[in-house]
């Protein structure tokens, strides 16, 4: 009786520390990783980009269309409000098709009327994300339309960038 | 006793493996998660590293929320305490409450049948610590909510639409993080939501609601109704998903997924409506008029008129409602497209004949339901009273009736439908002239004895409710009514300056029949007896239309219901290619013992409104809840969600999220404050609104099912 208690009690205590070692271990490199800044994939962040479109020509951006493409599961738009400056400022955000938004795809758009127009490039819109992949996400642009005033198309580029 | 030593050896090894967990950040709840938030509203997760907080928070009474900012070895504000006095602030003999909802403006653009509003809620935070705002608010029951905006000072940030469980996450995310979020839901087609987190000391944040639906066109007159106020519900034991009537400060212990919080009598917050109108009524106007508000009006070019309120702003404690009357002959049947994108959608209004002497009268069997409950107290239900005298009244020979009146239970005038003479008429008018209001609105049980009443075939059955509607289990009421009704119709009479129209226009809908409402201050028996005399005389029965060469899908309602005189009908669908010239349309019908077919021509209309699109859109999403009220699973609610993302048109599985993640707040701690509103005029708060603490004592029975 008293050989098999000892035993068992040699038996808990060793289950005992080898498990607190175990949890000292994981517990000391989640520390380290904290310190070296690794940010935990499941926790999600929130930050802007900007959506840059340069247009070229001499005559100035009046309207445009924007295809945004993403991974679903590593971004998520949650707001989109104006660009930089005027025409298209913080006070306009521009309008969304959500078709396809459950996809990763949103199409962004937006126009104006103010005479005021600009060339080359500008950030047209400002994009609120929820980031839950650690890095840099990448979001896919495409312009679909980029137009004058009086309705001619234009050449343009879009981009989405960080704030530099 | 003594402890065996290896026990004793265990259990240190277990203190050192805790106190491991808790040097590592490790804690019961994981990274990434919301701290556990007890009914007292401490958060246990972050007592052990926030002494100061759990100190400040001491004197938190155990009905507020209280939420940590998710931030590492941030330093602490301190300034819990001084928040905490804010907010119990109290208001009495008519002092102003603090709340952070300074104002709302409603401004409606009519264009014909098409109304497009603009609502603009502005949140202001008076406390001295952050705070997150929930407002439980009203919108027209067929409202389709297609833009969201948070305005941040000049800055507009889009709100975007995504299914609703998603949204909240996000929005729980954001907010623990301690960024500005906002998210508006759909908690009944009538009632929203609205949640603005982070609202810092002094700083104000303004959203902005756009939303589309159509003005009603009633004996000949059109109206455009704008609810202020939710009024307060009654919930059925053993609901859960109901909306719940609750003193200010109290809203977290309801047991009901909605709460809305009410002002006592001694109170007022300083919230205050302004609402302008912008009428293009597309016809000559004889008449422009409000039974609810002092208005003044100014001409306009194009023959439109701006019309504001007299004192330009109000206490939001009833309905708006705005009327117009045509000033040449009454409208005819009315057809529009839409264009939204790639999408196009028709709007067509059957109108029946005005005048019902020149149609076959058939014999009725009315059984009259009438809700004698708590809310209805007062001016309620002398109106019902006024209501029934009129009905009565108005009642042929030929004619049988029954009375069925609910409060806690139902009982009825008498077991079967008496004939309408001159004996039994007068029983029925002193059975209720002593009706009194009190207790709960169990509606099921009075439309289940009213179902219950041996019905005579040769009779078209008029199933008539006189109600406010306060419920808080509409869904029920509606799927009982539906599987209920047989070759019966529902006559839904709203009584009330904040009727429940959702659930008023709900039993007209899935009863085959129409929905009328009166307010406190207006004729109820000049109105219900033209009401109910029409009721005799259906324009047109087994109502179908022949679409010819339009290609049309997805049609609403699918059902078309009888038209009564006074009573037209709005049918939407999608058009699914261009309208050929020349096209028509045939409105067949049976009327008396005839079958009759109207031709209307139809064309595209000269500026295709997108709003049409939208008003489509949410009639699809309200008939799939209707048809399947009370029996959604989970792929349903995919497919309205989907359906619902996809048209940016709100439904109750969505929402729209905007955040603001360009800066994260100060502070590390904030408060859930709810919005409190006034009760309905004309509605009592002793009768209506109950405090949870009563509602658990049985010596208050009668006030726990006052309602």
């Amino acid at each position: 009786m008293t050989a098999h208690n000892t035993k068992h009690e040699t038996r808990n205590a060793k289950r005992g520390w080898l498990l607190f070692g175990l949890l000292l271990l994981a517990a000391v490199s989640g520390r380290a990783a904290a310190a070296a800044g690794v940010v935990e994939s499941a926790t999600p962040r929130f930050e802007t980009r900007e959506l840059v479109v340069d247009s070229r020509g001499a005559v100035g951006l009046a309207a445009w269309q924007v295809e945004l493409k993403y991974d679903p599961a590593a971004v998520a738009i949650v707001g989109v409000e104006g660009g930089a400056a005027a025409p298209f400022g913080p006070d306009k955000p521009p309008f969304y098709d959500p078709k396809g938004l459950t996809a990763g795809r949103i199409i962004l758009a937006n126009l104006t009327t103010d005479g005021k127009l600009r060339t080359g490039a500008q950030a047209v819109a400002k994009l609120h994300l929820r980031i839950t992949a650690p890095g840099e996400p990448k979001i896919e642009t495409k312009v679909v339309a980029a137009g004058t005033a009086a309705g001619a198309r234009i050449k343009a580029t879009a981009e989405v960038k960080k704030k530099s | 006793m003594k402890i065996p030593p290896h026990i004793l050896r265990s259990l240190a090894a277990a203190v050192v493996m805790l106190a491991a967990c808790l040097w590592s950040g490790c804690s019961v709840t994981p990274r990434g998660m919301a701290p556990c938030t007890t009914a007292s509203g401490f958060s246990f997760s972050d007592l052990s590293d926030r002494e100061e907080s759990s100190r400040t928070l001491e004197g938190v009474p155990v009905t507020d929320e209280v939420w940590v900012i998710e931030r590492p070895s941030a330093p602490h504000s301190g300034k819990e305490a001084a928040a905490r006095a804010d907010l119990l602030a109290e208001g009495k003999n008519g002092e102003l409450v603090p709340i952070p909802l300074r104002h709302s403006s409603y401004e409606v653009k009519v264009a014909g049948i098409l109304a497009e509003t603009h609502v603009r809620q502005r949140y202001e935070n008076p406390f001295s610590a952050k705070i997150e705002a929930t407002y439980v608010f009203p919108l027209p029951d067929d409202a389709a909510v297609t833009d969201f905006l948070m305005v941040i000072g000049e800055r507009r940030i889009r709100g975007i639409i995504r299914e609703r469980e998603e949204a909240k996450k996000i929005y729980e995310e954001a907010k623990r993080q301690g960024y500005v979020a906002a998210l508006l839901t759909e908690e009944r087609p009538n009632i929203f939501t609205q949640k603005i987190a982070n609202i810092e000391p002094g700083k104000q944040i303004d959203v902005e609601i756009t939303y589309f639906n159509t003005v009603k066109y009633l004996d000949g007159e059109f109206e455009l109704a704008l609810p202020t106020v939710v009024g307060p519900r009654y919930n059925p034991a053993g609901t859960t998903d109901g909306v719940d009537a609750m003193p200010r400060g109290k809203g977290c212990k309801s047991p009901q997924a909605v709460a809305v919080e009410y002002l006592a009598p001694n109170e007022r917050s300083g919230h205050l409506v302004g609402i302008a109108v912008t009428l293009d009524p597309q016809l000559p106007v004889a008449r422009i008029g409000s039974p609810s508000h002092e208005i003044t009006t100014e001409a306009m070019e194009g023959g439109r008129t701006r019309i504001v309120l007299a004192a330009r702003e109000t206490v939001p404690n009833r309905d708006f409602i705005l009327r117009w009357r045509p000033a040449d002959k009454p409208l005819q049947t009315a057809f529009w497209t839409g264009r939204n994108g790639d999408e196009r959608a028709f709007a067509l209004l059957l109108i029946p004949p005005a005048d019902e002497t020149t149609l076959p009268r058939q014999p009725r069997e009315m059984i009259f339901v009438v809700d004698r409950s708590g809310s209805m107290d007062g001016a309620p239900l002398k109106k019902v009273q006024e209501a029934m005298r009129a009905c009565l009244e108005g009642l042929d020979a030929k004619d049988t009736f029954q009375i069925v009146e609910f409060s806690n239970r139902a009982s009825s005038f008498g077991s079967d439908p008496v004939p309408a003479t001159a004996a039994n008429l007068k029983r029925a008018l002193t059975y209720v002239e002593k009706l009194k209001a009190d207790g709960g609105t169990e509606a099921a049980a009075g439309f289940k004895l009213a179902f219950a009443i041996p019905h005579d075939e040769a009779k078209l059955r008029i199933v008539s409710i006189m109600t406010d509607g306060y419920i808080g289990n509409e869904e029920e009421i509606l799927a009982l009514v539906k599987s209920k009704l047989g070759g019966a119709r529902v006559f839904a009479f709203g009584v009330g300056n904040s009727v429940n129209r959702y659930l008023i226009e709900g039993l007209a809908a899935v009863g085959h029949g129409a929905a009328a409402f009166v307010g406190l201050d207006e004729d109820s028996g000049t109105a219900v007896g033209r009401f109910y005399r029409r009721a005799a005389y259906p324009a047109l029965t087994d109502v179908a239309v022949d679409w010819g060469a339009l290609g049309v899908e997805d049609v609403f309602p699918k059902r078309l219901p009888d038209l009564f005189p006074g009573r037209p009908v709005l049918v939407t669908g999608r058009l699914t290619s261009a309208i050929p010239g020349g096209a028509t349309i045939s409105v067949c019908g049976r009327r008396g013992g005839e079958t009759i077919r109207n031709r209307i021509a139809v064309a595209e209309s000269a500026t295709p409104a997108p709003a049409v699109c939208h008003i489509w859109a949410r009639h699809k999403i309200a008939q799939l809840l209707l048809e399947n009220a009370g029996e959604r699973d989970g792929r349903l609610r995919q497919r309205l969600a989907e359906f619902s993302i996809s048209h940016t048109v709100l439904c109750p599985y969505t929402a729209f999220l905007a955040v603001d993640a360009s800066r994260v707040t100060a502070g590390d701690a904030g408060y859930s404050v709810n919005v409190p509103v006034p009760v309905p005029d004309g509605v009592r708060y002793d009768t209506t609104v109950v405090d949870p603490e009563q509602r658990a004592q049985p010596a208050n029975r009668k006030s726990e099912r006052a309602y």
